[in-house]
């Protein structure tokens, strides 16, 4: 992450531990569970559908068309507030509403409202509310439908969303940390940036559908919408229901793309973490070799091919983790005849790993920064001297968290994402293959897998914060 | 350059405790699949799993 205290907090001296033995405690952890979810878990619970309408009254209020219409524009209006600021406010990306809301309280906030809310996104998305609102007034003024959507390509699937997701983090990741500092990406490029994104959607909207483009091709409704499978609530025609935790991401995967999403999700953060530690010192020596004291590549220049090529790269190492595991498990005994298809009836099973990257990684940012977003960029978004709500000199307290309570919610978050990603795996293994023992045994590829993000979780961020 | 090598060595030694688990891991689902090899061309018909 780019913006200043991202992982930058006070050392750790106080572990009554090794930060790597609470790799082999973490590692216990799920091994435990993997023999508890074998012993006790015996027949799928996820595979039927559990969920259950709230009341009508509930419902109908909080799905009901002035709500919808309020929270549309409040999506409309803090996009066009985004744009503003990042056009005609100061340069300075930590004075800045424009930075801090997208890369912070959006990219962040949302996952966690998805998380335990469902899918809040798609109620304040604003280029859905733009696109309804056009249809309508073209109604209204045509006096005729619009023409309608072309028939979205299926083989696509979410691949549109996957290649957004690989931009953005690429312009926050690479673009936007030119000289290893906040310097690249300024709130200038955040607004130059959303208004590509905006028109990009509009056209995806125009030409398949405002909602079947949300589905597949919006970034951030799939991306939300992927976290909003693990929680208690969704709506279903019309109607909010509840469901248990993790129940209904069963079967999110089978879309082609949605492999590449989560993976991309997963090395997003893994690339984040491995170049404040881990790779720190390999991507010193390739910039150096391109920059050649001067007489090679421009130095920003140089410092985002590389950064470029080691993102790469970590996508690579996490796409290839993950296809060793599902190789690992095999088609032997299950219901589907290829390697690929069966990569995706497990994708889901990395969300909660998803989510467990971005918490252990991303919490203490979001915790400092929401304090900023609320207080100063509230009052003085544009970072030259309003104070529109009074809030403008207030500042970050640091010493809300302390730098072990950090690691231990760090640890604590790891664990449980891949101990629910065990459980969801273990499942599904229940319901695709045809007898208990094969199921068990492909399992033992997914405690394989599980051990070896969360060791290279804690690994990175352990290096991240040395 | 050996001072380079051995201080990057230096570096990434300490990264080797963390693969621990992940080599108990596979170490032993590989065992696990070598010895499932082994009795399946001896004959033994193992129980059924948990």
């Amino acid at each position: 992450m780019l913006l200043p205290l991202a992982h930058a907090l006070a050392g750790k001296q106080d572990l009554p531990i090794p930060e790597w033995l609470f790799a082999w405690g973490a590692s216990v952890v799920l091994i435990v569970s993997f023999v508890a979810l074998s012993v006790a878990w015996r027949t799928p619970r996820f595979e039927e559908d559990r969920s259950r309408p709230v009341s009508e009254r509930l419902s109908a209020a909080l799905l009901g068309r002035p709500l919808e219409i309020l929270c549309g524009a409040f999506g409309v209006f803090l996009l066009g507030v985004t744009i503003w600021a990042g056009l005609y406010g100061t340069e300075a990306p930590d004075r800045n509403f424009a930075v801090t809301f997208v890369f912070v309280t959006v990219w962040l906030g949302f996952v966690l409202f998805s998380v335990l809310l469902g899918d809040v996104f798609r109620a304040f998305n604003p280029w859905r509310a733009i696109a309804r609102v056009a249809s309508g007034g073209f109604r209204l003024i045509a006096g005729q439908t619009p023409p309608p959507a072309l028939p979205y390509p299926e083989r696509l699937g979410r691949w549109p969303a996957a290649i957004g997701l690989l931009a953005f983090l690429w312009l926050e990741l690479v673009f936007g940390a030119s000289g290893a500092q906040t310097a690249g990406l300024t709130p200038r490029t955040v607004a130059i940036a959303t208004l590509i994104y905006s028109a990009w959607t509009f056209v995806g909207m125009a030409l398949f559908g405002i909602e079947k483009w949300c589905a597949r091709g919006e970034t951030f409704s799939v991306y939300f919408g992927m976290f909003s499978r693990l929680a208690p609530l969704e709506v279903r025609d019309g109607r909010l229901r509840r469901r248990p935790w993790l129940s209904g991401a069963t079967g999110w995967g089978l879309v082609p793309g949605s492999v590449a999403v989560i993976l991309i999700t997963i090395a997003g953060t893994t690339f984040d973490g491995a170049q404040e530690g881990l790779l720190n010192g390999a991507i010193g020596d390739v910039f150096n070799a391109l920059f050649d004291d001067g007489n090679g590549l421009e130095p920003v220049f140089a410092l985002r091919i590389t950064n470029t090529l080691f993102m790469a790269l970590t996508l690579a190492v996490v796409t290839g983790i993950y296809w060793a595991g599902v190789r690992g498990m095999g088609i032997r005994g299950s219901k589907v005849s290829k390697l690929r298809d069966l990569g995706r009836v497990f994708a889901h099973s990395f969300i909660t790993i998803g989510l467990a990257y971005l918490f252990a990684h991303y919490f203490s940012l979001f915790l400092f920064q929401e304090q900023a977003q609320f207080t100063y960029l509230l009052s003085d978004p544009l970072g030259e001297g309003s104070d529109f709500f009074g809030t403008a000199g207030s500042g970050i307290d640091y010493g809300l968290i302390g730098a072990e309570a950090v690691w231990y919610v760090q640890v604590a978050a790891l664990v449980i994402g891949h101990v629910a990603a065990l459980a969801m795996g273990h499942d599904k293994a229940l319901a695709e293959y045809k007898d208990l023992r094969r199921a068990t045994q492909s399992q033992y590829w997914m405690l394989a897998l599980m051990v070896s993000f969360t060791v290279l979780g804690l690994m990175l961020l352990s290096s991240a914060n040395a | 350059m050996t001072g380079v090598l051995l201080a990057h060595a230096g570096h990434y030694a300490l990264y080797v405790l963390y693969a621990v688990p992940v080599v108990v891991v596979l170490g032993s689902i590989v065992l696990a699949a070598v010895r499932e090899r082994r009795e399946r061309r001896s004959g033994v018909i193992r129980p059924p799993a948990l």
